[in-house]
């Protein structure tokens, strides 16, 4: 533990990631507090202004301080961004750790996930909301099915090579059920590539999500999120340009902050895993 | 190779049909009935019958799918609910904006990533090399409709150099170049960053090779041994990405072309969601996947052509 923490925190950007990241949990979790203003109250008078004293980052076209919708979006889209990956990691390892140790599960559960693979991950996440209907739930479940295919390959690949292995073959032997072996000796050898892979992943659900809500498809107004902060600003782009420079800086740095992470991660622990984009 | 290319295409065909599968499954699962949609909320009840025989809606689902199967090999995709015209016919119209865009956007991506990435290597660790690969991964994390919009906010609205969106004609033309310019640079932001990162890494990892030492002891200028021996190996997995990323916007880019106005798939895709447009949704997504499919495989085609060493048995 030691020894991966000194050569994680030789990693310079991924302890900036890491504390990326913890600062704005700390924003997010103590919004109510921070925030100078109500995220969703409006103020007519105040609308589209620049930024001041009294509103550091502006106002929008509904008189809402910028900075407030901030942190209170930040919530939103670090619990998307977590969750989203948590459901799909989940999935997506369950149905890896079954390809890859049983044989005859192998062919029709990768087969699946190559379907699954053929969609283009905005398109795919597009659909599925369309199909259940726009909610926080559903873009987390949305955003979550797209990374199940490459959880499930990545897990599986663990499974496959570590199988092999004396320890695991002598748990075998001495009569451990096959959950046993699987999850009392094949899953905690498979962590760190899967932890390294997870925060990357992260990264992409957050932009995903963002994606999903700027075209419409997220969370509905009047909840302070990320995307839909920029898509709303697109309108008084000519004369209130912060509108939408600022949220999207914020999605910039929160994604940021997981991609610096996983890259540290990765070194300090993986060198083999590496990253999917969107679009 | 036929054989090759034969099993490919076979291996391909359970893909598509699982492909097709989902596509149907997810827009007739949805709550929403489009009758209502077509015939107007307040329909009476007989106007509503009617339609939904029209549809063919009042068949049991698997009746539906595979009637919708068939006719889709035969490149008959059903008519949009909206505008009532074939939807293959739509998706065809609007296919070359589609592929300007994404070729015009390739080039780019190539044109500046892999001299960026070969510089960064050559250079490495020099102030070249950090601020390469910082912008690299910045860009990496930049949702690409900020990107968009900063790219509208600079150029179009406060330098007004560019056209803030649309299209104007083919890319050939001034104006028609004039309108295609951001929108594929926009695009090509997250490719540059991909492919400069790809071809450092391949350059760094071919220039320590045993090979590239010996052509630099037998005297091969320095330039040679970069340019000739080190960057034809290293572009190796340059290729395979440029190729599935080119494969994957062909389908269209969802948010570029929503941000710019661009008339092409992408945008008819979303739009069709947002209106429950099902045929239309689906002859997108099918046609997206198929795209994807075979530019895989001529991806892994063109990799046995540039590197001999693989075979296929």
């Amino acid at each position: 533990m030691n020894e991966i923490w000194r050569r994680f925190a030789k990693h310079r950007l991924a302890v900036i990631g890491l504390a990326v990241i913890l600062g704005l949990a700390v924003l997010a979790l103590g919004a109510r507090r921070i925030a100078p203003h109500d995220p969703i109250r409006q103020d007519l008078p105040h609308a589209l202004a620049g930024p001041s004293a009294e509103f550091p980052l502006g106002t929008d076209e509904f008189g809402r301080c910028i900075l407030s919708r901030i942190l209170f979006g930040a919530r939103l889209s670090l619990l998307v961004g977590v969750i989203a990956t948590g459901i799909g990691a989940t999935a997506g390892i369950l149905l890896g750790l079954c390809a890859g140790f049983f044989p005859r599960a192998d062919a029709p559960v990768m087969r699946c996930m190559d379907v699954l693979l053929a969609f283009p991950s905005i398109l795919l996440a597009m659909a599925v909301v369309a199909a259940l209907g726009p909610s926080l739930v559903n873009v987390m479940i949305a955003v979550g099915v797209r990374s199940v295919p490459s959880f499930a390959r990545v897990s599986r690949s663990m499974v496959l090579s570590l199988k092999e292995l004396e320890f695991v073959q002598g748990a075998s032997a001495l009569g451990a059920s096959h959950a046993r072996v699987l999850f009392r000796h094949i899953l905690p050898n498979s962590v760190s590539p899967l932890l390294v892979f997870s925060s990357m992943q992260v990264a992409t659900a957050i932009l995903l999500a963002a994606i999903l809500s700027f075209l419409g498809l997220g969370v509905q107004p009047p909840t302070p999120e990320w995307g839909k902060m920029v898509s709303d600003g697109r309108a008084y782009l000519m004369e209130a340009p912060h509108v939408s420079l600022f949220p999207g800086l914020a999605i910039f740095v929160a994604v940021m902050g997981f991609n610096c992470l996983g890259d540290g991660l990765r070194d300090a622990l993986d060198p083999r895993v590496g990253r999917v984009a969107v679009e | 190779m036929i054989h090759y290319i034969l099993r490919r295409l076979l291996q391909t065909v359970p893909v598509l049909f699982g492909v097709s599968l989902l596509v149907f499954a997810i827009m007739h699962v949805v709550p929403g009935d489009p009758v209502r949609l077509i015939a107007g909320p307040d329909a009476p009840e007989s106007v509503i019958a009617r339609v939904r025989a029209e549809l063919g809606l009042e068949r049991p689902l698997y009746v539906q799918y595979v009637s919708f199967l068939s006719r889709a090999l035969q490149g008959d995709l059903g008519r949009s609910l909206r505008s009532r015209s074939p939807v293959a016919g739509e998706i065809l119209s609007r296919f070359p904006a589609t592929l300007e865009l994404t070729t015009v956007s390739m080039v780019m991506a190539v044109l500046v990533g892999i001299p960026l990435g070969l510089i960064a290597a050559v250079r490495r660790s020099s102030w070249v090399d950090y601020v390469a690969m910082g912008t690299s991964l910045s860009t990496l994390s930049m949702p690409i409709f900020w990107v968009a919009i900063v790219a509208i906010w600079l150029f179009s609205l406060q330098l007004g150099w560019l056209p803030v969106s649309g299209r104007a004609g083919p890319v050939w033309h001034w104006e028609g170049l004039r309108h295609v310019l951001l929108p594929a640079a926009t695009l090509a932001t997250t490719s540059v960053a991909i492919i400069s990162r790809l071809t450092r890494s391949g350059m760094l990892d071919v220039l320590g090779r045993e090979y590239v030492t010996t052509a630099r002891a037998k005297g091969v200028p320095p330039s040679r041994v970069v340019g000739k021996h080190a960057l034809a190996n290293a572009l190796i997995p340059v290729v395979t990405v440029v190729g599935l990323q080119y494969g994957f916007l062909l389908g269209g880019a969802v948010v570029t072309e929503t941000i710019f106005a661009w008339p092409g798939v992408g945008r008819l895709a979303i739009t069709a969601i947002l209106q429950r447009d099902y045929p239309v949704v689906q002859g997108c997504v099918l046609l997206v996947a198929v795209v994807f499919v075979l530019v895989n495989l001529l991806v892994d085609l063109l990799y046995g052509w540039l590197d001999p060493r693989i075979r296929y048995e």
